[in-house]
């Protein structure tokens, strides 16, 4: 019974924030570190993204040596991994105790890609300032008869 | 926003790191918006909850907006 339950895997996600004091040419070594621990505890890389500089919604405190630092911005990244159950909470710790680690979520998620965004083409409110305004251009003949089809539809009804 | 969206698009997961997707059931002040008003189901208001949630953890979305 106990070498099945050994052999059972889940599916985890890790998502990080590493300190913005760390220079970008430096991020991939972290990020190797965390992989390192992961590996050590056996479990498998399903997939990953690399940590991007990205400014947070709030500021941050992480005490450094003595001092409380302040961060207003991350390197935020994650990885889903797939593991046994036991060594999850030992995979925890040791990822929390990475120096440059400012923050860490380690999650249950299922094996299927997740993230709706790239799946439904939603537009993101940056995106739509970069292209200058709407994804498709409307012309001005096809907002009339959308507008002329929606008040039709609304008196018939 | 009564056409339940995540119904219709057969959303089985929602991911904390979708920000786009959580930020259309949540109010200007940051905090989820009650699905007496979204429409949502109530597994899927859960899993915005708990997303939600996590989003912020990470800060990735603010625990308030003033």
């Amino acid at each position: 019974m106990e070498k099945t339950a050994e052999r059972d895997v889940k599916v985890y996600e890790i998502g990080y924030l590493i300190v913005p004091s760390i220079p970008a040419e430096k991020i991939a070594a972290e990020i190797s570190t965390i992989k390192d621990v992961l590996s050590k505890h056996k479990a498998t890389v399903l997939s990953d993204e690399t940590a991007s500089l990205r400014s947070l919604a709030y500021t941050m405190v992480k005490k450094i040596g003595t001092v409380n630092r302040r961060f207003d911005s991350a390197y935020f990244g994650w990885i889903k991994f797939e593991a046994a159950p036991v060594e999850v909470r030992l995979i925890e710790k040791e990822v929390k105790e990475v120096e440059s680690i400012l923050r860490l979520l380690l999650i249950n998620t299922v094996r299927e890609h997740t993230l709706l965004s790239s799946k439904l083409d939603i537009e993101t409110s940056d995106k739509n300032m970069a292209e200058g305004g709407a994804k498709h251009p409307v012309s001005t003949e096809d907002m009339d008869k959308s507008i002329d089809k929606t008040v039709s539809d609304l008196t018939v009804a | 926003m009564k056409q339940n969206f995540l119904s219709q698009n057969k959303v089985a997961y929602i991911d904390y790191k979708d920000i786009e997707v959580i930020k259309k059931f949540v109010n200007p002040h940051g905090r989820l918006i009650a699905r007496k008003r979204t429409g949502v189901s109530a597994n899927h208001q859960r899993q915005l909850a708990n997303a939600l949630k996590r989003a912020r953890f990470l800060g990735l979305m603010p625990f308030v907006v003033r």
